[in-house]
């Protein structure tokens, strides 16, 4: 999995790209967050759209990412979920954990 | 359960990269076998899920113990067996994921996924064998609407 970062209006929006699955995308997407606290950043959106598959692992990294957040006081929004993404989502009640949004203007917008 | 259709075994070394093999070839020998895309993907995701159990939690990445795939087709349903190596476990010990206390706890939804993926998951355990936990997945091929739907249209 590949992982792509920008900011915009000082949020910090990370777009992994392809599967989140233990062992191939997990570390990658926990190591881009811990750079962003350790850099100071704690308001983060992570863009969903390009990720093709998660699993169990994946939702894990979910969750740690924002607990991890959380506890450095700052804010972690999801974006563009794939529609399988959501679905797993959905039955594991982790959609009622996160602020998710459709829009980007909107996700940015909302940490105002 | 009817007559048996076709049969995939597979053999892997408990290895990281061998959990996404599995997945790559469950799904598309599913849909070799005969089953929708749909049915396909969930499955190979719960068969991800027992095997990354079987590769991490049984054997302990040990590579030289062994996972062992087996995935059956009947006329009406899939069958897959994921057997590992090691020790067993209790699956009641397991926290429930939903549970509010433990939404935010990064482990626990890999058998809540293959329950909620599959029409029907059993634990069994032979620690007399060597041969620790068998997970047997089954998903039906179709619901009890199209099976009918298609016996009356012919």
């Amino acid at each position: 999995m590949r992982l792509t970062s920008r900011t915009r209006n000082g949020i910090s929006i990370l777009e992994p790209d392809g599967k989140l699955l233990i062992g191939i995308g997990d570390a990658v997407l926990r190591d881009a967050v811990e750079a962003e606290l350790a850099a100071g950043r704690s308001r983060l959106i992570l863009d969903l759209q390009k990720v093709t598959r998660i699993d169990s692992s994946g939702m894990a990294e979910l969750v740690a990412a924002f607990s991890k957040v959380k506890d450095a006081g700052g804010v972690l929004k999801l974006l563009r979920l794939p529609p399988r993404v959501q679905s797993i989502l959905g039955v594991t009640q982790l959609m009622s954990v996160f602020d998710v949004f459709e829009d980007e203007e909107e996700a940015v917008a909302s940490f105002d | 359960m009817a007559r048996q259709e076709s049969e995939v075994r597979i053999s892997i070394e408990s290895r990281f990269e061998n959990i996404e093999l599995i997945d790559v070839v469950a799904e598309a020998a599913l849909q070799h076998l005969g089953a929708s895309r749909e049915t396909a993907e969930n499955a190979a995701l719960a068969v991800r899920e027992a095997v990354a159990n079987g590769v991490l939690h049984g054997n302990r990445l040990q590579a030289d113990r062994r996972v062992e795939v087996a995935m059956e087709l009947f006329e009406d349903e899939v069958e897959i067996t994921v057997t590992d190596e090691g020790q067993g476990f209790d699956p009641k010990a397991v926290p429930d994921p939903l549970a509010a206390e433990n939404l935010l706890k990064p482990s626990g939804r890999g058998i809540f996924l293959m329950r909620t993926l599959m029409d029907h998951v059993e634990f069994s355990f032979n620690g007399s064998t060597g041969r620790g936990t068998l997970v047997r997945l089954r998903k039906r091929l179709k619901s009890a609407d199209e099976t009918a739907g298609a016996e009356d249209g012919g």
